[in-house]
Protein backbone atom coordinates (compact mmCIF):
# COMPACT_ATOMS: atom_id res chain seq x y z
CA UNK A 1 0.00 0.00 0.00
CA UNK A 2 1.52 3.12 -1.20
CA UNK A 3 1.16 5.63 2.34
CA UNK A 4 1.21 9.24 1.36
CA UNK A 5 2.50 12.01 3.90
CA UNK A 6 0.63 13.08 6.71
CA UNK A 7 -0.44 16.00 6.62
CA UNK A 8 0.79 18.34 10.13
CA UNK A 9 -1.51 19.05 12.66
CA UNK A 10 -1.18 22.91 12.82
CA UNK A 11 -2.45 23.11 9.04
CA UNK A 12 -5.19 20.74 9.37
CA UNK A 13 -6.44 22.82 11.81
CA UNK A 14 -5.57 26.36 9.70
CA UNK A 15 -7.59 24.34 7.10
CA UNK A 16 -10.84 23.84 9.27
CA UNK A 17 -10.87 27.00 10.84
CA UNK A 18 -10.75 28.86 6.74
CA UNK A 19 -13.62 26.30 6.28
CA UNK A 20 -15.70 26.62 9.69
CA UNK A 21 -14.73 29.84 10.71
CA UNK A 22 -16.29 29.75 13.81
CA UNK A 23 -14.64 26.52 14.84
CA UNK A 24 -12.58 26.96 17.96
CA UNK A 25 -9.43 24.73 18.37
CA UNK A 26 -5.83 23.30 19.97
CA UNK A 27 -2.87 21.52 18.76
CA UNK A 28 -1.71 20.37 21.67
CA UNK A 29 0.97 17.34 22.93
CA UNK A 30 0.25 15.85 18.94
CA UNK A 31 -3.54 15.89 19.37
CA UNK A 32 -5.72 18.24 17.05
CA UNK A 33 -9.37 19.23 19.45
CA UNK A 34 -11.45 21.15 18.05
CA UNK A 35 -15.26 22.16 18.11
CA UNK A 36 -17.36 23.46 15.07
CA UNK A 37 -20.71 24.56 14.57
CA UNK A 38 -23.04 22.22 11.74
CA UNK A 39 -25.75 23.38 10.34
CA UNK A 40 -26.34 20.94 7.15
CA UNK A 41 -29.47 23.05 5.91
CA UNK A 42 -31.14 26.41 6.99
CA UNK A 43 -33.84 24.38 8.55
CA UNK A 44 -31.51 22.02 10.63
CA UNK A 45 -30.25 22.52 13.95
CA UNK A 46 -27.05 24.12 14.63
CA UNK A 47 -25.30 20.79 16.62
CA UNK A 48 -21.66 21.24 17.84
CA UNK A 49 -19.31 18.58 17.11
CA UNK A 50 -15.98 17.85 18.56
CA UNK A 51 -13.35 16.36 16.65
CA UNK A 52 -10.27 15.30 17.93
CA UNK A 53 -7.35 13.74 15.93
CA UNK A 54 -3.52 12.19 16.19
CA UNK A 55 -1.46 11.19 13.53
CA UNK A 56 -1.79 7.44 12.87
CA UNK A 57 -4.90 7.19 14.71
CA UNK A 58 -8.57 7.36 13.28
CA UNK A 59 -10.31 10.85 13.08
CA UNK A 60 -12.99 10.97 15.98
CA UNK A 61 -15.98 13.02 15.80
CA UNK A 62 -19.05 13.20 18.46
CA UNK A 63 -21.90 15.74 18.71
CA UNK A 64 -22.22 17.04 22.29
CA UNK A 65 -25.00 19.59 21.57
CA UNK A 66 -27.88 19.48 21.07
CA UNK A 67 -28.13 15.95 22.40
CA UNK A 68 -29.61 13.23 19.75
CA UNK A 69 -32.37 11.73 19.93
CA UNK A 70 -33.80 8.44 18.54
CA UNK A 71 -36.64 7.68 15.67
CA UNK A 72 -39.49 6.46 18.12
CA UNK A 73 -39.35 2.54 17.66
CA UNK A 74 -35.59 2.63 17.09
CA UNK A 75 -33.04 1.57 20.43
CA UNK A 76 -29.98 3.05 18.74
CA UNK A 77 -28.76 5.40 16.49
CA UNK A 78 -27.45 4.15 13.21
CA UNK A 79 -24.19 4.59 12.06
CA UNK A 80 -22.68 5.43 15.76
CA UNK A 81 -19.96 3.40 17.39
CA UNK A 82 -20.31 2.03 20.82
CA UNK A 83 -18.80 5.01 22.63
CA UNK A 84 -21.41 7.57 20.61
CA UNK A 85 -18.41 8.71 17.56
CA UNK A 86 -19.93 8.76 14.45
CA UNK A 87 -18.99 6.52 11.38
CA UNK A 88 -18.17 8.13 9.06
CA UNK A 89 -16.30 6.18 6.25
CA UNK A 90 -15.14 2.87 5.57
CA UNK A 91 -11.62 1.68 6.33
CA UNK A 92 -9.62 2.78 3.43
CA UNK A 93 -11.69 6.26 2.67
CA UNK A 94 -9.77 8.20 5.12
CA UNK A 95 -6.02 8.82 4.62
CA UNK A 96 -3.55 10.78 6.55
CA UNK A 97 -2.69 13.17 3.50
CA UNK A 98 -6.45 14.36 3.46
CA UNK A 99 -7.59 17.35 4.72
CA UNK A 100 -9.96 16.66 7.63
CA UNK A 101 -11.77 20.43 6.46
CA UNK A 102 -12.64 18.40 3.28
CA UNK A 103 -13.55 14.90 4.48
CA UNK A 104 -14.34 14.24 8.40
CA UNK A 105 -16.36 17.85 8.86
CA UNK A 106 -18.15 17.73 6.14
CA UNK A 107 -19.04 14.29 6.61
CA UNK A 108 -20.32 14.60 9.82
CA UNK A 109 -22.20 17.51 8.35
CA UNK A 110 -23.86 15.12 5.80
CA UNK A 111 -24.45 12.66 8.68
CA UNK A 112 -26.32 15.36 10.78
CA UNK A 113 -28.48 15.79 7.45
CA UNK A 114 -29.75 11.50 6.80
CA UNK A 115 -29.72 11.70 10.96
CA UNK A 116 -32.59 14.64 11.07
CA UNK A 117 -34.16 12.82 8.23
CA UNK A 118 -33.54 9.28 9.76
CA UNK A 119 -35.91 10.81 12.91
CA UNK A 120 -38.41 11.39 10.43
CA UNK A 121 -38.47 8.14 8.52
CA UNK A 122 -36.61 5.66 10.56
CA UNK A 123 -34.27 4.66 7.43
CA UNK A 124 -31.18 5.86 7.24
CA UNK A 125 -30.98 7.83 3.55
CA UNK A 126 -27.08 8.12 2.90
CA UNK A 127 -25.18 5.62 1.33
CA UNK A 128 -24.10 3.25 4.15
CA UNK A 129 -23.43 -0.46 4.47
CA UNK A 130 -25.11 -1.84 7.69
CA UNK A 131 -28.42 -2.64 6.47
CA UNK A 132 -29.52 -3.13 10.39
CA UNK A 133 -30.00 0.70 9.80
CA UNK A 134 -32.47 0.32 7.14
CA UNK A 135 -35.22 -1.05 9.48
CA UNK A 136 -35.32 0.10 12.95
CA UNK A 137 -32.98 -1.62 14.77
CA UNK A 138 -33.32 -4.69 16.71
CA UNK A 139 -31.47 -4.01 19.98
CA UNK A 140 -27.86 -5.49 19.18
CA UNK B 1 -31.90 25.98 -0.72
CA UNK B 2 -29.47 28.03 0.80
CA UNK B 3 -32.39 29.45 2.46
CA UNK B 4 -35.11 28.64 5.24
CA UNK B 5 -37.73 29.95 2.28
CA UNK B 6 -35.76 28.19 -0.39
CA UNK B 7 -35.80 24.97 1.32
CA UNK B 8 -39.46 25.30 2.57
CA UNK B 9 -40.44 26.37 -1.42
CA UNK B 10 -38.53 22.84 -2.19
CA UNK B 11 -40.50 20.65 0.23
CA UNK B 12 -43.79 22.16 -0.74
CA UNK B 13 -43.46 22.40 -4.32
CA UNK B 14 -42.15 18.82 -3.99
CA UNK B 15 -46.02 17.48 -2.33
CA UNK B 16 -48.14 19.96 -4.12
CA UNK B 17 -46.28 17.89 -7.41
CA UNK B 18 -47.09 14.68 -5.95
CA UNK B 19 -51.09 15.58 -5.77
CA UNK B 20 -50.74 17.42 -9.35
CA UNK B 21 -52.18 15.36 -12.50
CA UNK B 22 -49.22 13.19 -14.06
CA UNK B 23 -48.13 13.28 -17.22
CA UNK B 24 -49.27 9.53 -17.05
CA UNK B 25 -52.72 10.26 -16.39
CA UNK B 26 -53.13 13.63 -18.33
CA UNK B 27 -53.05 11.37 -21.39
CA UNK B 28 -55.78 9.56 -20.98
CA UNK B 29 -57.93 12.39 -19.88
CA UNK B 30 -57.11 14.75 -23.36
CA UNK B 31 -57.41 11.32 -25.10
CA UNK B 32 -61.01 10.75 -23.26
CA UNK B 33 -62.75 14.44 -23.92
CA UNK B 34 -60.86 14.40 -27.19
CA UNK B 35 -62.94 11.42 -28.40
CA UNK B 36 -66.08 12.59 -26.56
CA UNK B 37 -65.67 15.78 -28.79
CA UNK B 38 -64.88 14.04 -32.47
CA UNK B 39 -67.75 11.64 -32.06
CA UNK B 40 -70.34 14.76 -31.09
CA UNK B 41 -68.73 16.40 -34.37
CA UNK B 42 -68.93 13.74 -36.25
CA UNK B 43 -72.66 12.49 -35.21
CA UNK B 44 -74.60 15.40 -35.78
CA UNK B 45 -73.45 18.52 -34.15
CA UNK B 46 -71.03 20.25 -36.15
CA UNK B 47 -70.23 23.45 -34.15
CA UNK B 48 -69.93 21.32 -30.87
CA UNK B 49 -66.94 22.03 -28.93
CA UNK B 50 -65.34 20.11 -25.99
CA UNK B 51 -62.67 21.63 -23.77
CA UNK B 52 -61.46 22.09 -20.26
CA UNK B 53 -61.97 24.39 -18.00
CA UNK B 54 -61.14 25.01 -14.36
CA UNK B 55 -58.25 23.44 -12.43
CA UNK B 56 -56.96 21.73 -15.36
CA UNK B 57 -57.21 24.19 -17.92
CA UNK B 58 -55.53 26.32 -15.09
CA UNK B 59 -52.55 23.78 -14.48
CA UNK B 60 -54.09 23.93 -10.73
CA UNK B 61 -54.99 20.44 -10.28
CA UNK B 62 -55.31 19.06 -7.11
CA UNK B 63 -55.80 15.31 -6.12
CA UNK B 64 -58.35 15.28 -3.50
CA UNK B 65 -56.82 13.94 0.15
CA UNK B 66 -59.28 11.07 0.41
CA UNK B 67 -58.39 7.47 0.08
CA UNK B 68 -58.86 6.66 -3.07
CA UNK B 69 -59.60 10.42 -4.00
CA UNK B 70 -59.88 10.78 -7.96
CA UNK B 71 -59.40 13.54 -10.56
CA UNK B 72 -62.41 16.04 -11.02
CA UNK B 73 -61.36 17.64 -14.54
CA UNK B 74 -64.05 20.00 -15.71
CA UNK B 75 -65.15 20.27 -19.20
CA UNK B 76 -67.72 22.12 -21.36
CA UNK B 77 -69.71 20.77 -24.04
CA UNK B 78 -71.00 23.48 -26.03
CA UNK B 79 -73.83 23.27 -28.40
CA UNK B 80 -74.08 25.93 -31.22
CA UNK B 81 -77.87 26.61 -30.44
CA UNK B 82 -79.61 30.51 -29.43
CA UNK B 83 -80.68 30.58 -26.05
CA UNK B 84 -84.44 31.06 -27.31
CA UNK B 85 -83.89 28.11 -29.53
CA UNK B 86 -83.73 25.76 -26.10
CA UNK B 87 -84.62 25.55 -22.37
CA UNK B 88 -81.89 24.79 -19.88
CA UNK B 89 -83.60 21.50 -18.95
CA UNK B 90 -83.88 20.40 -23.17
CA UNK B 91 -80.07 21.58 -23.02
CA UNK B 92 -78.98 19.18 -20.36
CA UNK B 93 -81.47 16.24 -21.75
CA UNK B 94 -79.59 16.53 -24.85
CA UNK B 95 -76.57 16.69 -24.22
CA UNK B 96 -77.31 13.53 -21.84
CA UNK B 97 -78.76 11.64 -24.49
CA UNK B 98 -75.59 12.10 -26.91
CA UNK B 99 -73.40 11.14 -23.85
CA UNK B 100 -75.47 8.07 -23.78
CA UNK B 101 -75.13 7.36 -27.65
CA UNK B 102 -71.79 7.83 -27.56
CA UNK B 103 -71.35 5.28 -24.64
CA UNK B 104 -73.66 2.78 -26.64
CA UNK B 105 -71.17 3.39 -29.26
CA UNK B 106 -68.34 2.80 -27.49
CA UNK B 107 -69.58 -0.85 -26.37
CA UNK B 108 -71.00 -1.52 -29.38
CA UNK B 109 -67.58 -1.05 -30.88
CA UNK B 110 -66.16 -3.63 -28.40
CA UNK B 111 -63.82 -0.74 -26.83
CA UNK B 112 -63.29 -1.24 -23.46
CA UNK B 113 -61.69 2.61 -22.84
CA UNK B 114 -65.06 4.30 -22.60
CA UNK B 115 -66.54 5.87 -19.45
CA UNK B 116 -67.52 3.61 -16.85
CA UNK B 117 -70.86 5.46 -15.92
CA UNK B 118 -72.82 8.43 -16.51
CA UNK B 119 -74.68 10.23 -14.03
CA UNK B 120 -76.35 13.34 -13.82
CA UNK B 121 -75.71 16.35 -11.36
CA UNK B 122 -76.75 19.43 -10.60
CA UNK B 123 -74.85 21.62 -13.29
CA UNK B 124 -73.32 18.62 -15.17
CA UNK B 125 -73.17 15.13 -16.62
CA UNK B 126 -70.20 13.18 -15.01
CA UNK B 127 -68.48 10.44 -16.86
CA UNK B 128 -66.40 7.78 -14.87
CA UNK B 129 -63.26 6.80 -15.79
CA UNK B 130 -60.40 4.57 -13.65
CA UNK B 131 -58.59 7.15 -11.71
CA UNK B 132 -60.70 10.55 -12.83
CA UNK B 133 -64.30 11.51 -14.26
CA UNK B 134 -65.12 14.13 -16.30
CA UNK B 135 -67.88 16.72 -15.43
CA UNK B 136 -69.03 18.09 -18.66
CA UNK B 137 -70.94 20.64 -18.08
CA UNK B 138 -73.73 21.84 -21.16
CA UNK B 139 -73.68 24.88 -22.33
CA UNK B 140 -74.13 27.26 -25.09
CA UNK B 141 -72.73 30.26 -26.29
CA UNK B 142 -73.58 33.68 -24.50
CA UNK B 143 -74.14 36.09 -27.26
CA UNK B 144 -74.13 39.33 -24.86
CA UNK B 145 -70.22 38.09 -24.17
CA UNK B 146 -68.53 37.12 -27.37
CA UNK B 147 -66.57 35.03 -28.28
CA UNK B 148 -65.96 33.18 -25.53
CA UNK B 149 -68.97 33.89 -22.62
CA UNK B 150 -71.05 31.27 -22.29
CA UNK B 151 -74.39 30.02 -20.45
CA UNK B 152 -74.79 26.80 -18.17
CA UNK B 153 -77.58 25.20 -16.91
CA UNK B 154 -78.30 24.81 -13.36
CA UNK B 155 -81.24 22.47 -12.38
CA UNK B 156 -82.14 24.83 -8.93
CA UNK B 157 -81.55 28.16 -10.94
CA UNK B 158 -84.40 29.30 -13.34
CA UNK B 159 -81.90 31.71 -14.99
CA UNK B 160 -79.35 30.48 -17.10
CA UNK B 161 -75.62 31.20 -15.64
CA UNK B 162 -72.98 33.04 -17.27
CA UNK B 163 -69.40 31.85 -17.38
CA UNK B 164 -66.22 32.22 -18.91
CA UNK B 165 -63.65 30.01 -18.23
CA UNK B 166 -61.47 30.57 -21.41
CA UNK B 167 -61.14 34.51 -20.78
CA UNK B 168 -60.97 33.51 -17.40
CA UNK B 169 -58.06 31.22 -18.34
CA UNK B 170 -56.27 33.81 -20.60
CA UNK B 171 -56.34 36.27 -17.45
CA UNK B 172 -54.89 33.73 -14.85
CA UNK B 173 -51.87 33.02 -17.80
CA UNK B 174 -50.61 36.12 -17.78
CA UNK B 175 -50.25 36.47 -14.19
CA UNK B 176 -48.64 33.23 -14.52
CA UNK B 177 -46.50 34.37 -17.50
CA UNK B 178 -45.60 37.30 -16.14
CA UNK B 179 -43.03 35.31 -14.43
CA UNK B 180 -42.29 32.48 -16.09
CA UNK B 181 -40.19 34.84 -18.35
CA UNK B 182 -38.43 36.21 -15.31
CA UNK B 183 -38.17 32.81 -13.94
CA UNK B 184 -36.47 31.78 -17.51
CA UNK B 185 -34.31 34.79 -17.89
CA UNK B 186 -33.21 34.22 -14.03
CA UNK B 187 -32.39 30.35 -14.95
CA UNK B 188 -30.91 30.65 -18.45
CA UNK B 189 -27.41 31.44 -17.30
CA UNK B 190 -27.42 28.82 -13.91
CA UNK B 191 -28.88 25.49 -16.14
CA UNK B 192 -30.37 24.81 -12.33
CA UNK B 193 -34.10 24.27 -12.74
CA UNK B 194 -34.92 21.20 -11.33
CA UNK B 195 -37.18 19.07 -13.54
CA UNK B 196 -40.14 19.10 -12.14
CA UNK B 197 -40.62 22.38 -11.72
CA UNK B 198 -43.15 22.86 -14.64
CA UNK B 199 -45.57 24.69 -12.97
CA UNK B 200 -45.03 28.40 -12.94
CA UNK B 201 -44.98 29.73 -8.99
CA UNK B 202 -48.54 31.66 -9.06
CA UNK B 203 -49.70 27.66 -10.02
CA UNK B 204 -48.28 26.48 -7.25
CA UNK B 205 -49.29 28.95 -5.27
CA UNK B 206 -52.88 28.53 -5.82
CA UNK B 207 -52.46 24.74 -5.23
CA UNK B 208 -51.23 25.50 -1.91
CA UNK B 209 -54.19 27.06 -1.00
CA UNK B 210 -55.92 24.72 -2.48
CA UNK B 211 -54.80 21.80 -0.65
CA UNK B 212 -54.64 23.43 2.74
CA UNK B 213 -58.29 24.08 1.91
CA UNK B 214 -59.53 20.96 1.00
CA UNK B 215 -57.94 19.57 4.03
CA UNK B 216 -59.25 22.03 6.10
CA UNK B 217 -62.90 21.85 5.11
CA UNK B 218 -62.79 18.22 4.80
CA UNK B 219 -65.78 17.18 6.77
CA UNK B 220 -67.43 20.58 6.28
CA UNK B 221 -67.89 20.64 2.29
CA UNK B 222 -70.38 22.99 2.08
CA UNK B 223 -68.88 26.00 3.77
CA UNK B 224 -65.79 25.48 1.63
CA UNK B 225 -64.52 27.92 0.17
CA UNK B 226 -64.67 27.73 -3.72
CA UNK B 227 -61.35 26.92 -5.63
CA UNK B 228 -62.20 29.77 -7.81
CA UNK B 229 -62.10 32.34 -4.95
CA UNK B 230 -58.80 31.56 -3.65
CA UNK B 231 -57.53 31.05 -7.53
CA UNK B 232 -58.66 34.72 -8.23
CA UNK B 233 -57.37 36.30 -4.85
CA UNK B 234 -54.28 34.36 -5.43
CA UNK B 235 -53.93 35.65 -8.88
CA UNK B 236 -54.69 39.38 -7.83
CA UNK B 237 -52.63 39.49 -4.83
CA UNK B 238 -49.64 37.73 -6.79
CA UNK B 239 -47.01 40.26 -7.09
CA UNK B 240 -43.87 38.33 -9.36
CA UNK B 241 -42.04 36.89 -6.61
CA UNK B 242 -40.33 33.57 -7.80
CA UNK B 243 -39.47 31.87 -3.90
CA UNK B 244 -42.58 29.93 -3.47
CA UNK B 245 -42.93 29.67 0.13
CA UNK B 246 -42.32 33.78 0.07
CA UNK B 247 -45.17 33.91 -2.92
CA UNK B 248 -47.62 32.23 -0.93
CA UNK B 249 -46.62 34.53 2.32
CA UNK B 250 -46.91 37.84 -0.30
CA UNK B 251 -50.23 36.39 -1.71
CA UNK B 252 -51.84 35.96 2.16
CA UNK B 253 -50.50 39.72 2.97
CA UNK B 254 -52.24 40.90 0.30
CA UNK B 255 -54.94 38.84 -0.76
CA UNK B 256 -58.13 39.77 1.60
CA UNK B 257 -58.19 43.06 0.00
CA UNK B 258 -59.18 42.56 -2.86
CA UNK B 259 -62.33 41.24 -1.17
CA UNK B 260 -64.43 44.25 -2.08
CA UNK B 261 -67.69 45.87 -0.23
CA UNK B 262 -70.30 46.68 -2.63
CA UNK B 263 -73.25 48.55 -0.93
CA UNK B 264 -73.99 45.84 1.30
CA UNK B 265 -72.63 43.38 -0.64
CA UNK B 266 -69.42 41.19 -0.67
CA UNK B 267 -67.83 41.15 -3.99
CA UNK B 268 -64.80 39.09 -5.74
CA UNK B 269 -65.35 39.96 -9.28
CA UNK B 270 -64.63 37.15 -11.89
CA UNK B 271 -61.90 39.28 -13.87
CA UNK B 272 -63.05 37.72 -16.97
CA UNK B 273 -66.80 38.61 -16.31
CA UNK B 274 -67.77 41.39 -13.99
CA UNK B 275 -70.85 40.91 -13.53
CA UNK B 276 -69.94 37.77 -12.20
CA UNK B 277 -69.30 37.47 -8.26
CA UNK B 278 -67.44 35.02 -6.88
CA UNK B 279 -68.32 35.70 -3.37
CA UNK B 280 -72.02 36.00 -3.78
CA UNK B 281 -72.90 33.29 -1.40
CA UNK B 282 -71.02 34.87 1.23
CA UNK B 283 -74.31 37.69 0.87
CA UNK B 284 -76.77 34.78 1.50
CA UNK B 285 -75.02 32.34 4.29
CA UNK B 286 -72.41 34.81 6.09
CA UNK B 287 -71.38 31.63 7.97
CA UNK B 288 -69.37 31.36 4.27
CA UNK B 289 -67.59 34.29 4.85
CA UNK B 290 -66.19 33.36 7.96
CA UNK B 291 -65.26 30.04 7.13
CA UNK B 292 -63.41 32.02 4.49
CA UNK B 293 -61.03 34.06 7.23
CA UNK B 294 -60.95 30.93 9.48
CA UNK B 295 -59.46 29.31 6.80
CA UNK B 296 -57.53 32.48 6.14
CA UNK B 297 -56.33 32.10 9.57
CA UNK B 298 -55.39 28.65 9.46
CA UNK B 299 -53.10 29.04 6.88
CA UNK B 300 -51.32 32.40 7.19
CA UNK B 301 -50.62 30.97 11.30
CA UNK B 302 -48.73 27.71 9.36
CA UNK B 303 -46.84 30.00 7.28
CA UNK B 304 -45.85 32.51 10.02
CA UNK B 305 -44.33 28.91 12.00
CA UNK B 306 -42.88 27.79 8.69
CA UNK B 307 -41.09 31.04 8.66
CA UNK B 308 -39.92 30.97 12.19
CA UNK B 309 -38.32 27.50 11.86
CA UNK B 310 -34.66 28.27 11.19
CA UNK B 311 -32.46 26.09 12.79
CA UNK B 312 -35.14 24.11 14.43
CA UNK B 313 -34.78 20.36 13.22
CA UNK B 314 -36.06 19.15 9.42
CA UNK B 315 -37.62 17.32 11.81
CA UNK B 316 -39.29 19.86 13.34
CA UNK B 317 -40.60 21.12 9.89
CA UNK B 318 -41.71 18.15 8.56
CA UNK B 319 -44.13 17.78 12.25
CA UNK B 320 -45.19 21.23 11.25
CA UNK B 321 -45.97 20.33 8.01
CA UNK B 322 -47.62 17.00 9.10
CA UNK B 323 -49.67 18.72 11.59
CA UNK B 324 -51.14 20.20 8.87
CA UNK B 325 -51.31 18.31 5.50
CA UNK B 326 -51.47 14.90 4.97
CA UNK B 327 -48.28 12.85 5.51
CA UNK B 328 -47.91 10.79 1.82
CA UNK B 329 -47.10 14.17 -0.24
CA UNK B 330 -45.15 15.40 2.45
CA UNK B 331 -42.86 12.40 3.23
CA UNK B 332 -42.42 11.65 -0.74
CA UNK B 333 -41.13 14.91 -0.59
CA UNK B 334 -38.43 14.69 1.64
CA UNK B 335 -37.69 11.53 0.00
CA UNK B 336 -37.20 13.53 -3.61
CA UNK B 337 -35.40 16.28 -1.95
CA UNK B 338 -32.91 13.49 -0.29
CA UNK B 339 -32.91 11.55 -3.86
CA UNK B 340 -31.35 15.07 -5.02
CA UNK B 341 -28.94 15.39 -2.32
CA UNK B 342 -27.66 11.95 -2.92
CA UNK B 343 -27.19 11.89 -6.69
CA UNK B 344 -25.28 15.30 -6.46
CA UNK B 345 -21.93 16.58 -5.83
CA UNK B 346 -22.06 18.55 -2.57
CA UNK B 347 -20.14 21.69 -0.79
CA UNK B 348 -20.19 22.73 2.51
CA UNK B 349 -20.30 26.38 3.72
CA UNK B 350 -18.56 28.27 6.20
CA UNK B 351 -21.95 26.98 8.87
CA UNK B 352 -21.40 23.83 7.59
CA UNK B 353 -24.50 24.17 4.93
CA UNK B 354 -24.49 21.56 2.21
CA UNK B 355 -25.59 22.48 -0.65
CA UNK B 356 -25.78 21.22 -4.35
CA UNK B 357 -25.93 24.78 -6.16
CA UNK B 358 -23.27 24.64 -8.66
CA UNK B 359 -22.55 28.55 -8.03
CA UNK B 360 -21.65 28.16 -4.68
CA UNK B 361 -17.80 28.58 -3.44
CA UNK B 362 -18.16 25.96 -0.64
CA UNK B 363 -15.55 23.02 -0.27
CA UNK B 364 -16.21 19.59 -2.69
CA UNK B 365 -17.08 16.50 -0.25
CA UNK B 366 -15.58 14.20 -0.72
CA UNK B 367 -17.31 10.59 -1.62
CA UNK B 368 -17.46 8.17 1.18
CA UNK B 369 -19.67 5.67 2.58
CA UNK B 370 -21.01 5.73 6.18
CA UNK B 371 -19.69 2.71 7.80
CA UNK B 372 -21.46 0.10 9.89
CA UNK B 373 -22.07 0.56 13.40
CA UNK B 374 -20.75 -1.28 16.82
CA UNK B 375 -16.85 -1.75 16.17
CA UNK B 376 -14.70 0.85 16.60
CA UNK B 377 -11.82 1.65 14.49
CA UNK B 378 -8.34 1.18 15.13
CA UNK B 379 -7.33 3.65 18.06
Amino acid sequence: MVTSRAINLGRQLAAIKSALPETQGTVHRGELRCTAVLQPTPASRRYTARLTYRHRRAPRVAIIDPPLALHPGATSLPHVYSNGDLCLYLPGQWKESMLLADTILPWASQWLLYYELWLITGHWMGNGHDHRSQVPPAGS
Amino acid sequence: MDSLPGMLSMLLDGAVDILDISEGLRKPVVEAYEEVGAWLADHGNPGCRVYPQGSFLLGTVVRPGTPGGEYDIDLVIRLLLARESITQKELKERIGRLLDDYRKWKADQGHTDGPGSLDSRRRCWTLGYPGFHLDVLPVIPDDEHPPTGILLTDENLFRWQHSDPIGYAVWFRARSEMTRRLLEKRHASVAGVPTWQTRTPVQRVVQILKWHCMITFAADLDNRPPSILLTTLAGRAYDGEDNLFTAVRIVLDNMTRFVERRGDQWWVPNPAHEEENFTDKWNEYPERRKAFYYWYDQITTMMNDLAAMEGKGLDAVYSRLTETFDREPVTKSYLRYTAEMNKKQLRMGATGLLTASASFTGRRVREHTFHGHGHLPRD
